[in-house]
């Protein structure tokens, strides 16, 4: 089942620091319907250590011969993690496919860490801050966009959503709602993830107006021991393959966590 | 609650949860759909599978309103039970713990909700097993860092001291300091407390150090391995992902270790323990249920999750996982003709390898599947020796455009077919949902057990050769 492994330990378990040993493994990158080429073959060189994890995506050619073309690290500071995504693809060709697989990835990461996305020879600058996660993607998903123009390389256009903020009118904290536009406009008939960890969940379906709520239920009914704990929500806006321009999958931060 | 209500329950339960499934179809893209569907598939109709861990696990995406239910079975104690000869499940209808004994002492898997559980419930429960200065808790596994896993440990550490184990991605702000297992270290780590090896595998999603293990256990005279899995519910999208990557590992080592049953803490999604409620201990007990069934069981496992993922990202290009099964056919294997059938979900698989081989002796043939599933071939070695020959058909698996074909395997003795001959001529009319039906025994996989069976089967047996 190796082959099917995907990016795992980067994804999501950003935290999960240990004992200082290094693991390493080489694994086929994610499938996803955003790929437009999926003849090209790329794999994952994944290491992990105590304080950060690094993820190299390589271009394997029919020869077996691989290169970089994208580096992802995930490192912890000040209780935050943080990720940064580089490209640096040689063609344009190649770059569409690179910021496709790197969307796919950075959507699979933990949507409350920070994010610096560059391309080319640049490093990240964290001075200047750091993005969102709905922000990381909507850069990747842009820079996609700019490729597959200046290369006028035939391929489905992207154009990215945008989530919001919107008044629950509810007193009830479980309560949450997002709304949700493209290009300015509602999106309506839409199911939108609510998510909050360890545990709970809810979907809404967005209405004419692009909002979407529902009350989140714990899922598991544990005694009680995340008391006093402020944690994260987040909303998912699954994706739509099918849309013209095709709207890619992205989240929202709905209520920040903390202590 | 007595038995009777909590079959009441149970019952009031599946007509809500059923109703659920009805409004929910059709709201779902095709490639949920599709693994939704898979799932049930690769429950080849087995009951268990289907009304337990189909119905749980794909329930998070098709029954969300399940988990309203089964929590209110926190309530619902349930007494030291046995399941195997050497261990016993603890807790609440909702979620428990298990309790190995050896010669040496104790280990227990997770620790109840919290500290009044752990006083009331598991310090007399391992009293009433032995627990002595001489057979002590020698240690605590604990499956993740969630509060109806590690309520009670806290408790044990301050009365009985024992080491407990837990994920490391879970083990910060622990009052218990628990023992950190590497999370970020995918392979399987045997540690070995009490003289007892168990196998653990970190399997980060539901947490990011939920843990699950191989125990062997005692059961009717003979050594067992099952599963321990952790977590259940699968979180959102950086979660998922992780979670199925760690289901399709544990796969890897469930097959690898020949698991025959699993435990999980919140047994509702096996349903095992009720035979045991319902009908007490069976010898070989309800836990085992061989590998080829739990194998099985983890596929359908693996299908609801993808199902999840598709939901929640509809860019999701995940394989489906079809889990197959092989079957000696009628009157092989016999002394000079070894054939099988493989099949799946969807029907025979066709095309494929299937290789025979003798315990001992080594691979007597290999032959591939033609358009109904079956591979037949004559042993290279010479003629079997009727009941000492162990014969093993094995299809290991293909891979295919969306599609993985799961491998599986059958092992049984070279006999002369008389048996079977038997067993149709008993069978006749027995149509498939009988209890007289066997799949094996109706050659032409008509779905009913005739005379063409019945003559297929006696042209493969030399004239005269049974009484």
């Amino acid at each position: 089942m190796d082959s099917f492994r995907s990016l795992r330990a980067a994804v999501g378990i950003l935290l999960a620091a240990s004992c200082g040993i290094v693991h390493a493994e080489v694994v086929r990158a994610p499938d996803s319907k955003l790929i437009s080429r999926p003849e090209l073959k790329f794999v994952l060189d994944q290491r992990q250590s105590e304080s950060r994890q690094l993820a190299t995506l390589l271009h394997e050619d029919s020869g077996g011969k691989r290169t970089e073309v994208a580096l992802i690290e995930a490192s912890v500071a000040k209780g935050r993690a943080r990720v940064a995504v580089r490209s640096f693809a040689a063609s344009a060709d190649m770059g569409i496919a690179t910021l496709e697989r790197l969307y796919t990835l950075v959507l699979r990461m933990d949507p409350e860490a920070g994010f610096c996305f560059t391309q080319g020879t640049g490093g990240c600058d964290a001075s200047l801050g750091l993005d969102s996660h709905s922000d990381a993607l909507r850069r990747i998903a842009l820079a996609r966009e700019n490729a597959l123009t200046r290369a006028a390389a035939p391929g489905a256009s992207w154009r990215p959503v945008s989530m919001g903020l919107v008044e629950t009118g509810s007193r009830d904290p479980d309560v949450v709602s997002v709304r949700l536009s493209s290009a300015g406009v509602p999106l309506a008939d839409v199911r939108i993830f609510f998510n909050q960890a360890p545990h709970s969940a809810c979907v809404g379906k967005t209405d004419a107006d692009g909002v979407a709520k529902c009350r989140l239920v714990d899922e598991h009914g544990d005694e009680d021991e995340h008391a006093g704990e402020l944690r994260a929500v987040v909303a998912t806006f699954p994706g739509d393959v099918k849309a013209e321009p095709v709207l890619p999958p992205t989240t929202y931060i709905v209520r920040a966590g903390g202590s | 609650m007595n038995r009777s209500k909590q079959t009441l329950a149970k019952t009031t339960a599946a007509a809500v949860m059923l109703a659920f499934i009805g409004n929910a179809s059709a709201q779902f893209s095709p490639q949920t759909e599709l693994h939704l569907d898979a799932a049930t598939r690769n429950t080849l109709g087995d009951a268990d599978l289907m009304n337990n861990i189909r119905y749980y696990f794909c329930g998070y995406t098709d029954n969300p309103g399940f988990v309203n239910i089964v929590r209110s079975w926190n309530t619902i104690k349930i007494p030291l039970t046995q399941i195997a000869g050497d261990t016993w499940y603890l807790g609440s209808k909702y979620v428990g713990q298990y309790i190995l004994r050896s010669p040496t002492g104790f280990v227990l898997v997770d620790s109840l909700n919290n500290t009044a559980e752990a006083r009331d419930l598991t310090i007399p429960a391992l009293q009433s097993l032995g627990l002595s200065a001489s057979l002590p808790l020698q240690g605590v596994y604990l499956t993740h860092g969630h509060g109806d896993h590690d309520g009670g440990a806290n408790y044990l550490r301050q009365t009985l001291n024992p080491p407990i184990y837990l994920g490391s991605g879970d083990a910060n702000n622990k009052a218990y300091n628990p023992i950190r297992i590497d999370s970020t270290n995918l392979a399987p780590q045997p540690i070995t407390i009490g003289g007892r090896t168990l196998t653990l595998i970190p399997t980060p999603g539901h947490t990011p150090g939920t843990m699950a293990a191989v125990i062997p256990v005692q059961d009717n005279g003979r050594e067992v391995n099952l599963l321990v899995t952790g977590g259940s519910n699968m979180g959102g999208l950086s979660t998922v992902y992780p979670y199925l990557d760690s289901l399709e590992r544990t796969y890897a080592l469930a097959k690898a270790m020949n698991v025959e049953g699993g435990m999980h803490p919140h047994q509702f999604f096996e349903g095992t323990l009720q035979k045991i409620l319902d009908s007490g201990l069976s010898t070989p007990s309800q836990y085992v249920v061989g590998n080829d069934k739990y194998m099985r069981g983890l596929a359908v496992w693996r299908e609801c999750t993808a199902a999840f993922a598709s939901n929640l990202d509809a860019t999701a290009a995940l394989p489906v996982w079809r889990a197959s099964k092989t079957e000696f056919i009628a009157a092989s294997p016999a002394p000079n003709r070894l054939a099988a059938r493989v099949f799946n979900g969807w029907g025979p698989v066709a095309g494929q390898q299937v290789s025979f081989t003798l315990e001992g002796r080594g691979t007597a043939c290999t032959a591939t599947t033609d358009e109904n599933g079956v591979a037949t071939c004559k042993s290279s070695l010479g003629p079997l020796k009727g009941k000492d020959d162990l014969v093993t058909a094995t299809f290991a698996g293909a891979e295919g455009s969306g599609y993985v074909d799961l491998g599986s395997k059958v092992t049984a003795l070279a006999n002369n077919g008389c048996a079977d001959l038997a067993a149709i001529r008993a069978a006749m009319g027995a149509r498939a949902g009988d209890a007289n039906y066997a799949s094996r025994l109706d050659v032409d996989q008509n779905g009913v057990i005739d005379g063409r069976d019945l003559s297929s089967v006696t042209r493969d047996i030399q004239p005269g050769f049974c009484k």
